[in-house]
Parts: structure tokens; C-alpha cells; sequence
């Protein structure tokens, strides 16, 4: 906590700092040009990558801190999930795509894990800052809306990145997790908290309440990521559902991701990767521009 | 010191019978309007994740038709639910307002009124099985929506209901009671609750576990009993005897009750 800039200015400020040698007597050699340089604003190159840096760290320590809860909760959650899953329809779906069941759900679960935490961590937090009123120790100080919404998404990322592994290694000891394809693993894992991390921000933005962000939960996200192809091949769906399945970005990542593992997919993961980028592409921007010109943040 | 003489018609001490009647009736009224304040906008939130469910478990079972004793894959599971709505809201209904009366320090103003125990209980219960009672009335409304029939039993699927409510209703409150932040609390929730309810029969039946030490331990958690219970009274097929179900319920209900209503008693971390 002692990167602050405050603490930087008084430590070097003779009027402030008693241990300071600068007021007394002569200062040193070159001490009157730095002192010079550390009392006025802070100047920093085209980013500023302290200030980038010090808002990932208190996103991320801000659910490290709740970890039961923020990390440990999604991991039993998920296990549940697929306890049900395979115990309610294991003997009677054997096979999804010539897998076994609980192999064709793992890498689901897996999925919708990361993306409710990365949706839950930037939009909780912005709708807890914004309701406490420390929202504008976000505003006030020196990060521009790139710096902004850059730290937000990473912390975002990062805790839908923990929940993955986490609930990806306690998985393998009840399924067996074998990697088809690395790359479609990591990039549609990155995509798709990135992207829930943006809809979070773009949420928690608009949110005024707690129920807002409850209704947005219950309304949108989850539907969305439970029927996207977490439980089932999309082949199963009857006909119109099946070509509006393909509008369903959360259908995309889902699909890309369990490629990765199984190595096989319902659409081509080419047209995954294309969809995600697009999608972050869009999101993040939306997001950016709402943190631009502050609406519903700044007066 | 001298009390002044109260002119005449100022209250004195208030006098009631061996039942506070207006203090459980305040309270009650209190707990409802909050319980709406709290969970009002989320009424349809429980029928929705209930029908989304649903679809779910449906689209993934495909035309495979797991044997389930008669049932179709949706009459069984619909029923399982229904109950798992209803007890979970039980549990928040009491658990997150006692609690948040407890940090608030806001719960020293029911404490100190002139309610026994069973007074104070009786309205934090009555309060809980209303909106979790209005619950399970909108998840079985979108059940119904999808296909599943009125139930075999009616007054059964009550006696099922209420006991399960009151259940999580009273664990609710011990839970409250023993935690100290909110932490603990929805660590109960998340680590032991919900995974009773899920484990509890409620999305596939007894014999998908598999034999041995899984299928005691199945057996000991006492859900399983409500759950079936319920699912016979809805769709008249049961796994286990019902009587054994009604008893189970009944004596399980009763003790967690006994347990809340003796640590309000006993004021254990709640008087100094």
C-alpha cells in the first residue's frame, strides 16, 4: 500500500517529512531537480502502468480475499453439477459425439464455471463501489477509460482463469480430462472470460441496485449459458431452436472449448474464433466508450 | 425515586394471556413485508432456473428413456424441483434476515420485547413458509406449464411440502444464529445445504447410485425422504414406503425445530 502517489509526494516533501533531508541546510547534488520533479503531477509515459497495474491488484485481491467464496463455492457448485448430471442420465446417455457423457460434460461445466465468475467479478464490484460510494477512488485518480476497462477485464479473466483450473484439477480426479487441441483450449478459455468480464462491466455500469444485477443473472446469463450446449449436443434440438442456437455466442465458446478437450465440435472452432474476437471486439469497445464519457459514473 | 402517578388512561405495563398474540402478529407482519421488500423482485427467479432445468435435463436425455419406475424423465424430475425451490428459499427467508438483523444489531429490538422464545419463532416460521409457499405455488405453475399433471395426493404433497419448509425454515435459523459474518453463512449454504438438496434424490433416483458405501451414505441424508415423499404424493410412485417418509419427515422437522427454539431460548450467541 505504500505505492500510493500521496506517499510518494509527502516522502520527498521537506515541509511534510521530517526525516527529509532536503529542507535542511543545502541540499545535495541533484536533489533539487528530483524534488522538483516529484512535487508537481506525476508525469508517466502514454500508459500508466502503475496505475494499471495497482487496479488489476485490488481487483484481484478483492475476490483472493473472499476465496471460500469466490472460488472454492463455484468449484463444489460444479462438481454438484456433474454429480447430478451423470447419476440422473449417465446409464441412459452413454454417448455424446462416440464420448462418454461425463467426458463430453467436464469441459462444459468447465466453461460455465469461468464465465459466471468473470461476469460475476467485474460486475459485482462495480455495482458494490458504486452503491458504497468508493467508485470515485476508481475516477479520481490518473487512469484513462483504456487503462480502465484493460484492468477490470484482466482481474475478470483472471478470476474466471483460477475457477477454471481449479474446477478443471478437482474434475480429473472424477473424469478423465485429456487435451485434444491445447490452443482452442487456452484461447476460447481467454475469449470467453474476457468477453463475460466486459458483459460484467457493461452490467454492473448500468446496474443501480443489486436486483438489477440478480435479474441480469438469473435472466440472461444463466439461460444463456445453460442452454448453449453445456448439457447436450445442439444436434438435439428440434428445429427452429437449432438455427437460433447458432446466434448464441455463449454456443460458441462452449463449443470451441469442448473442442479443445474431446477434439471434436459442433461447428467448426475456426468460426469460434471468429465469433469471440468479433463479440470482444464489440463488448470492449461498449465498455470503453461507456467508461469514456462516464455514464452512470461520473455527474 | 418516586414514580410519578401516571394520569389516568396512559397504558400501563402491557398485559396479554399466556400468548403474545399482538407481538407474534407484529412480527409476523414485519417479516412479511420485509421477506417482499427482499425477495420480491425475484418471485419468478426460482420458476425460471426450475424450468430452465427442466429443458435442460430434457434436451440432454434425448429420446434415451432412463427407467424410473414408471415415470417419465420429466415427471420425475419435476417434483424434485419443485421441493428444491421451496427449500431453499426457506433457508434464505429465515437465515438472511435473522442475520442481516444481526449485524444490523437490529435483532436486540426483538429480544427485548415481551416474546418468549417459541413467540419469536413461531413468526420468523410462519413468515418463511408463506413466500416459500408462494414459490413452490410458481415453480409448480411452470412445471404444470411443461406437462406435469396435478398432483396424485394433494393434502400428501402439502403434509411433504410444509414439513420441508419448516425444515430449512429452522435449519435456516440455527444457521443464522451460528454464523458470525456472512461468510459463514453462505458457507453453509454452498458447502453443506446445497449439496444435501442436490444429493437428495432430487434429479435422479436411488438406484442410479451406485451400491455400497455411496448408497448408505445416500440413504442417511433425511432429504431423500422428504423428496420421494413429495414425488409419491404428486405422481403416485415411490421408491421408498411413505409412511417411513411421513415419519422421517415429521420427527426430523420437529427436532430442528426443538434445536432453534432452544437456542432462542437459551439466547446461545444471540444474549450477552
Amino acid at each position: 500500500m505504500s505505492t500510493s502517489s500521496s506517499d510518494k509526494i509527502e516522502a520527498g516533501d521537506p515541509a511534510t517529512d521530517p526525516h527529509s533531508t532536503a529542507g535542511r541546510g543545502a541540499p545535495p547534488r541533484g536533489t533539487r531537480r528530483r524534488l522538483s520533479r516529484t512535487l508537481g503531477p506525476r508525469s508517466f509515459g502514454p500508459v500508466n502502468w502503475l496505475g494499471l497495474w495497482s487496479l488489476y491488484l485490488k481487483e484481484v485481491r478483492r475476490f483472493w480475499n473472499v476465496a471460500t467464496q469466490t472460488v472454492a463455492a463455484p468449484v463444489i457448485t460444479t462438481l454438484l453439477f456433474l454429480a447430478i448430471f451423470t447419476l440422473a442420465l449417465g446409464r441412459s446417455v452413454e454417448t455424446v459425439h462416440g464420448i462418454p457423457f461425463a467426458q463430453f460434460l467436464a469441459p462444459g461445466l468447465i466453461m460455465m464455471s469461468m464465465v459466471q465468475n468473470s461476469f460475476a467479478n467485474t460486475s459485482s464490484s462495480l455495482v458494490i463501489s458504486k452503491i458504497q460510494g468508493n467508485i470515485i477512488d476508481v475516477l479520481m485518480p490518473p487512469i484513462n477509460s483504456t487503462e480502465f476497462v484493460t484492468a477490470y477485464a484482466a482481474a475478470g479473466m483472471t478470476r474466471g482463469i483460477v475457477v477454471g483450473l481449479s474446477v478443471g484439477i478437482v474434475m480429473a480426479f472424477f473424469v478423465p480430462v485429456e487435451i485434444a487441441h491445447l490452443w482452442a483450449v487456452v484461447f476460447f478459455a481467454a475469449a470467453a472470460s474476457m468477453m463475460l468480464a466486459s458483459i460484467g462491466m457493461i452490467a454492473g455500469i448500468w446496474a443501480d441496485k443489486f436486483d438489477h444485477m440478480a435479474a441480469i443473472t438469473n435472466f440472461v446469463i444463466t439461460p444463456f449459458a445453460f442452454l448453449s450446449g453445456t448439457f447436450y449436443s445442439i444436434e438435439r434440438l428440434p428445429a427452429p431452436f437449432y438455427e437460433i442456437a447458432h446466434f448464441n455466442p455463449f454456443f460458441y465458446m462452449i463449443d470451441g472449448f469442448r473442442y479443445g478437450f474431446i477434439g471434436q465440435s459442433d461447428t467448426s472452432p475456426w468460426l469460434g474464433v471468429g465469433v469471440m474476437v468479433m463479440m470482444n471486439a464489440i463488448l470492449l469497445t461498449v465498455a470503453w466508450r461507456m467508461v469514456e464519457r462516464g455514464w452512470k459514473l461520473k455527474a | 425515586m418516586t414514580q410519578p402517578v401516571p394520569p389516568s388512561g396512559t397504558p400501563q405495563t402491557r398485559r396479554f394471556g399466556p400468548v403474545n398474540w399482538l407481538g407474534v402478529q407484529a412480527l409476523l407482519a414485519r417479516e412479511l413485508i420485509r421477506e417482499w421488500r427482499f425477495f420480491g423482485p425475484s418471485i419468478l427467479g426460482p420458476a425460471l432456473q426450475a424450468s430452465l432445468f427442466a429443458a435442460v435435463f430434457r434436451l440432454a436425455a434425448g429420446d434415451h428413456v432412463p427407467n424410473l419406475g414408471g415415470l417419465s424423465f420429466f415427471e420425475f424430475l419435476a417434483p424434485g424441483l419443485i421441493l428444491a425451490a421451496v427449500m431453499q428459499r426457506a433457508f434464505q427467508s429465515t437465515a438472511y434476515t435473522i442475520m442481516f438483523d444481526k449485524l444490523e444489531a437490529s435483532l436486540s429490538d426483538l429480544i427485548g420485547a415481551p416474546m418468549s422464545a417459541a413467540e419469536v419463532l413461531a413468526g420468523w416460521l410462519i413468515s418463511a413458509t408463506a413466500i416459500s409457499f408462494l414459490i413452490g405455488v410458481t415453480v409448480a405453475l411452470a412445471m404444470i406449464f411443461f406437462g406435469l399433471g396435478v398432483p396424485v395426493y394433494p393434502l400428501l404433497a402439502l403434509y411433504f411440502a410444509l414439513t420441508a419448509i419448516l425444515l430449512f425454515a429452522a435449519i435456516g435459523v440455527i444457521s443464522a444464529i451460528v454464523s458470525t459474518k456472512w461468510d459463514g453463512l453462505s458457507g453453509k449454504e454452498t458447502f453443506m445445504l446445497v449439496p444435501l438438496v442436490f444429493l437428495s434424490g432430487t434429479f435422479f433416483p436411488v438406484d442410479s447410485v451406485p451400491e455400497g458405501i455411496w448408497r448408505t451414505l445416500f440413504q442417511l441424508n433425511p432429504i431423500v425422504y422428504y423428496v420421494d415423499g413429495f414425488r409419491y404424493a404428486v405422481t403416485g410412485t415411490a421408491a421408498t414406503d411413505v409412511v417411513t417418509a411421513m415419519i422421517v419427515a415429521c420427527a426430523a422437522t420437529l427436532t430442528l425445530i426443538a434445536i432453534a427454539h432452544t437456542m432462542l431460548r437459551t439466547g446461545y450467541k444471540l444474549k450477552a
